[in-house]
């Protein structure tokens, strides 16, 4: 009996008695009772008498013969379990069709019926999406407008209990991204990578090195290692940080790449020096796609690109005269403009007004640091990412008290809004006396006049012996002091962390004490977002000359070259992979070491100080993303020394993994040029942190003799491009709360973990809900196995008083924790 | 009868008042009514006025660069005509609530409770400053006026102006123990109803990525609201457990009338202001969004729900609550959160 059927969208297909046993056996299922042979076939029996007469049937016939013979069998239960089933299935459909309906240039068929496929349980229903669409669809008028309703309305359905509408959101995104993108290939003449590849670097978009360095054919090969699902880990959040940052478009706002050509081209960049260029064209490729080690912005940004900027993070110090303050002006705008962020050291610069009492306005370091302002403010980085300028300061520099106030809440009287960080360094001392005599009395002085009397910069001392010289200092009457309680210090600290989250704390005597490179200069200060923690120096000017270059005159500017530093950066995304697996985690480690190490090599930079400083040191940033996810997973709380004793284990792979990767690149390529005399190289880095083992004895020994190739790996940056990009929490902090809104241009962009379930909600803890402790014992934990610093925020509520802010900041001194980024606060809300 | 619903107005200094803290009573107290605030008879007055005072901002803190240009080309003729007239109306209630809650004020003979108010009426005219600033931002002189005073020429308008008015003007004209409760009530309804559609309204230009700063000012406004709601929720409940006799069935009744009336309104009111002409909302979820709200206003000052069903958020609407909540707005890591607070709160123990 070759019975046909006719299926819903009017296709045949041979009739099957096991496909209505399924459907009868899942209502019975449903109804918790057993569907047995007997009535499967008596059932079926009664069908077979129904139908047996017709040769083609509709399945809606076939449905409505069973919902006959399971009432004539007299299983009401279980027919009314078919019915409403049916009618649930029949509602989707209807509604699915609305939604595909809707659209005339998008034929959403397939596409809704895979997301129905792939994500089958209730609550990401397409019911739910279209009923949202419909409240939104008002007088819509064509299909794009529609579409970004769409794509709205599945972005809302995001909560705790269906994180993955994100995941849905981005699907819809990139299916009308890839129609828009074929259309224009063929607008374009491109028909394959290849002439994708070629398009773009006559048109400049890509560097020209990309075809030196890679024929046709190896480019055909490379095309096939492509893998299109990978598009399916992009969410919409995801992909919308690639569209706005980092997927080139022309001026008009038209793209070029698909999100995965571009991780593709971004790969070849990186491995086109290697001398197996294909294999790790591959390798860079399949970490980078699959989100397993993601490169921080600038890679993504500008890899691939003429003239590719790949570091960020830079550091400079302003030195006290008027060349200086003015070179590194124009560096912070440079900077700024290209890179989004800074840190810059103030701590050299005179107070002109303490010693001249006479100019009221601008005191002090002030008008330097509304310059600094204006110039962020007059390039207005809007919307992008780590935006923003961080400025350092002594704490015992005499313009301290103006400085900790800048972004005081409503400072009325002063009508200037500062949107530049204020971070102060803190010498050990200070701490000390903080904890152990709050009442004791501290001495703010000018550097300068210092520097006059007593033949010394205070600052570029740290420890014992700059303890020894500020008591000195102190004691010297030649010197104008303003003196002050510690406590009034502390209270202007406390104070306007509370109101602003500033100033950012850096610890200078923990970070200079466990400096790796502690033998080719010093720490003044760190980055942005302090987790970078290299040696700095002000750079000294020689002149400026006349030379003849091609018969014509040119000025030449030479200056002796400093430390100015600068990092590749990048993140392993823990749960993008099988973390507990250790040669896993080895692989994406040296992978992406690799692939960060290459880009030192391939960097152009805007500024040739901070290129030679790179090349010098070869430093790198790597971090982590997706601890908190990492610990619900594992059903670990974040506040639990179960906490504490699972992630020091992983941290410590983590920087065994990274040390080995960076020894081995050391013996392929040799070490970084600043390596002897280093901690690596004297074994003090091992013997500081009782990193014992017969394992480590050998990997010391390693370095020793064959070296490192970097000389800084490891710091943890906050990452919230590479976490939003690998939906991964962001580093190794707590999540803000399960749910929150993150407001970018004008959108309120939801955020929400896409790891969480019902079974590990619980272990999802709101920062604000821990003890603090465990947040710096925490970091305590991990700071033994880096090299940098952690971006490390601190998270409470306004029943907090004074005491207890200012005991987080000694526990974390005493911890050895070398900064803190923001005091985050959360207002406790009445109820 | 009239004997026990007597309500007296506080008087000055009352030297022979008795100093126990149970002389203390929301009205009608025989205390000194001498300010001390060392012994406390309401508990919750403390840190509800701690979190209040902690509150503090000014509307100049937002910036409305892009709301000006919104105004002008992004807002549809229906969505500007029901932004117009919902500010209009806020402005009423806001204007309305500071003259009144003086009124209230007179009788709570309970100091702490008579701070709190004081706090929340100084609060009401942060709010009035707040619509001042958008409107000043926003709008020229003339268009300004025709929305302040959009009451002269839109009778519907008017009308309900003049209803809630009405409410009110009851317990100046007779003030005893029960019109006292029934103003009590029609101060909860206003802050809990009334307010809530004209906050949900702008909420839903924001999602719809349109005057967004509005929708940040609105958020600090609802902040405040949510606050004095719960405070005349403590004082309707405090004022119940004193004087019980009061809450005979009917005057239950009159209040769930007076809350099933303000609510009927409130959706005919979202019928002539928002309609089926705003993305993203439509009638059935106005109707569904009042109807929660009327009924856990109702059940949390101890009334029986006044709609059947309707217990839950509609699932349609559960997005005003995500949009309303400060603390769960994460601007950009190096953004100006607004989150942070006033440090004049925190206590000094250095």
């Amino acid at each position: 009996m070759n019975k046909k059927i006719i299926k819903r969208d009017g296709r045949e297909e041979e009739f099957k008695d096991s496909k209505i046993v399924s459907a009868i056996e899942k209502s019975f299922i449903s109804q918790n009772s057993i569907l047995s042979d007997e009535e499967s076939s008596k059932i079926l029996n009664l069908i077979h008498e129904a139908i047996d007469l017709k040769e083609k049937i509709t399945v809606e016939d076939i449905q409505d013969e069973v919902e006959k013979a399971l009432m004539s069998l007299n299983f009401y239960d279980i027919a009314k379990a078919y019915i409403l089933y049916r009618n649930s299935r029949t509602q989707i459909r209807e509604y699915r069709d609305f939604l595909v309906k809707e659209f005339n240039k998008y034929d959403l068929r397939l596409l809704s019926k895979n997301i129905e496929k792939e994500y089958p349980t209730k609550e990401y229903s397409l019911l739910n999406l279209a009923n949202k669409y419909k409240s939104f669809s008002l007088n819509s008028i064509d299909d794009e407008e529609k579409m970004n309703i769409l794509i709205k309305s599945a972005l809302e359905l995001v909560s705790v209990e269906a994180p993955k509408w994100d995941l849905i959101a981005g699907r819809i995104e990139l299916f009308r991204y890839h129609l828009n993108l074929k259309t224009r290939n063929k607008e374009l003449n491109v028909t394959n990578f290849y002439s994708k590849i070629k398009y773009l670097i006559d048109n400049d978009y890509y560097g020209s090195y990309l075809l030196e360095k890679y024929n046709e054919e190896e480019i055909n090969k490379i095309e096939r290692m492509i893998i299109k699902s990978r598009d399916k880990l992009l969410s919409y959040s995801s992909f919308k940080v690639l569209k706005e940052e980092c997927l080139i478009k022309d001026k008009n706002g038209n793209y070029f790449e698909t999100p995965q050509e571009m991780f593709m081209a971004i790969a070849m960049h990186l491995a086109m020096n290697e001398k197996d260029k294909l294999f790790y064209v591959k390798r860079f490729y399949d970490v980078l796609s699959k989100f397993e080690f993601v490169f921080a912005l600038p890679i993504l940004k500008n890899a691939r690109r003429k003239n590719a900027q790949l570091s960020n993070c830079f550091i400079d110090i302003m030195d006290d005269s008027i060349v200086s303050i003015f070179e590194s002006i124009s560096n912070l705008a440079k900077t700024y403009d290209l890179t989004g962020g800074m840190g810059i050291y103030l701590g050299k610069l005179r107070s002109t007004s303490y010693l001249n009492k006479n100019s009221e306005e601008n005191v002090g370091i002030l008008k330097w640091l509304k310059i600094i302002n204006d110039v962020v403010l007059a390039i207005n980085k809007k919307g992008g990412f780590n935006g923003g300028v961080t400025c350092y300061l002594d704490i015992w520099h005499i313009d301290m008290l103006d400085f900790l106030e800048i972004r005081k809440y409503l400072n009325l009287n002063k009508h200037y809004k500062y949107i530049i960080y204020p971070a102060i360094c803190v010498p050990d001392y200070f701490w000390k006396l903080a904890r152990d005599n709050i009442n004791a009395m501290w001495s703010l002085m000018d550097p300068h006049e210092i520097y006059l009397k007593k033949n010394y910069h205070l600052e570029d001392f740290y420890g014992v012996e700059w303890e020894n010289r500020y008591l000195d200092c102190v004691h010297d009457d030649r010197i104008i002091k303003k003196d002050v309680p510690i406590k009034e210090i502390i209270r202007l600290i406390v104070k306007n962390a509370f109101e602003t989250g500033t100033p950012f704390c850096f610890n200078r005597d923990i970070a200079n004490k466990e400096n790796p490179n502690k033998h080719k200069g010093m720490i003044y200060s760190s980055n942005l977002s302090l987790e970078i923690m290299q040696n700095v120096s002000p750079k000294n000017f020689i002149n400026e000359e006349v030379m003849k270059f091609n018969g014509e005159e040119v000025l030449i500017k030479k200056s002796e070259p400093s430390n100015y530093p600068t990092s590749v950066l990048g993140s392993i995304c823990l749960m993008n992979f099988d973390y507990s697996n250790d040669s896993k985690l080895e692989d994406v480690i040296s992978i992406g070491i690799r692939a960060l190490d290459n880009c030192i090599d391939l960097t152009s930079c805007f500024n040739l100080n901070s290129l030679l400083t790179l090349k010098k040191y070869r430093s790198l940033g790597i971090s982590v993303n997706g601890y908190q996810d990492v610990l619900a997973n594992e059903n670990i709380k974040f506040d639990s020394e179960e906490q504490l004793i699972f992630g020091n284990k992983l941290f410590e792979k983590i920087n065994y993994f990274t040390l080995k990767a960076s020894n081995a690149l050391a013996i392929e390529k040799g070490s970084y040029p600043y390596f002897k005399g280093s901690d690596f190289d004297n074994g003090n880095y091992f013997i500081n942190r009782d990193y014992l083992s017969e394992k480590r004895a050998k990997l010391k020994d390693s370095i020793k003799n064959k070296g490192l190739r970097n000389g800084y790996l490891l710091a943890f940056s906050s990452s919230r491009f590479t976490s939003i990009l690998s939906s991964n929490s962001e580093s190794i902090l707590p999540l803000l709360s399960k749910f929150y809104f993150e407001e970018e241009a004008n959108k309120m962009i939801p955020r929400v973990s896409k790891f969480i379930t019902n079974e590990n909600n619980l272990y999802y803890s709101d920062a604000f809900d821990i003890s603090q402790d465990y947040i710096i014992k925490t970091a305590q934990m991990i700071y033994k196995h880096i090299d940098q610093g952690v971006s490390l925020n601190l998270y409470i509520n306004n029943n907090y008083s004074m005491r207890q802010i200012l005991d987080l900041y000694i526990k974390a001194y005493e911890a050895g924790i070398k900064s803190i980024h923001f005091l985050r606060l959360k207002e406790a809300t009445y109820e | 009868m009239e004997e026990n619903i007597k309500l007296n107005k506080k008087g000055l200094f009352n030297p022979s008042g008795d100093i126990s803290i149970n002389a203390k009573a929301i009205v009608n107290g025989t205390s000194t009514n001498i300010n001390d605030l060392n012994n406390i008879k309401y508990k919750w007055v403390s840190n509800w006025y701690r979190q209040a005072i902690s509150n503090f901002w000014i509307p100049e803190e937002v910036n409305m660069n892009q709301d000006i240009k919104d105004y002008r080309k992004s807002l549809t003729i229906a969505e500007r005509r029901s932004y117009n007239k919902t500010l209009s109306f806020l402005i009423y209630l806001d204007s309305l609530q500071t003259l009144n809650l003086p009124n209230i004020n007179e009788y709570i003979s309970a100091q702490e409770v008579s701070f709190c108010i004081n706090l929340q009426c100084f609060q009401e005219d942060i709010h009035s400053q707040s619509y001042a600033y958008i409107l000043d931002t926003i709008c020229s002189p003339d268009e300004r006026n025709s929305i302040i005073y959009d009451f002269k020429n839109d009778s519907i308008m008017l009308k309900r102006y003049e209803f809630i008015n009405g409410k009110y003007e009851e317990f100046i004209d007779n003030p005893n123990l029960i019109s006292f409760i029934k103003v009590l009530v029609a101060n909860y309804i206003l802050e809990g109803l009334y307010f809530y559609t004209g906050f949900m309204f702008f909420y839903n230009l924001g999602r719809n990525s349109k005057m967004n700063g509005t929708a940040q000012i609105i958020r600090k406004v609802n902040k405040d609201e949510n606050n004095h709601l719960s405070l005349f929720k403590n004082i309707i409940l405090e004022f119940k457990k004193e004087h019980k006799e009061i809450f005979t069935l009917e005057v239950e009744s009159i209040l769930e009338n007076m809350i099933k009336e303000a609510c009927i309104q409130e959706i005919e009111w979202g019928f002539y202001i928002i309609g089926n002409e705003i993305r993203g909302l439509n009638i059935d979820m106005i109707k569904d969004y009042i109807k929660y709200l009327g009924n856990i206003r109702a059940t949390s000052i101890g009334l029986k729900p006044i709609f059947e069903g309707h217990l839950k958020e509609p699932l349609s609407m559960s997005w005003v609550s995500n949009f309303s909540k400060d603390d769960y707005i994460k601007l950009d890591n190096y953004g100006n959160s607004s989150l942070y607070s006033k440090s004049s709160t925190l206590k000094d123990d250095l």
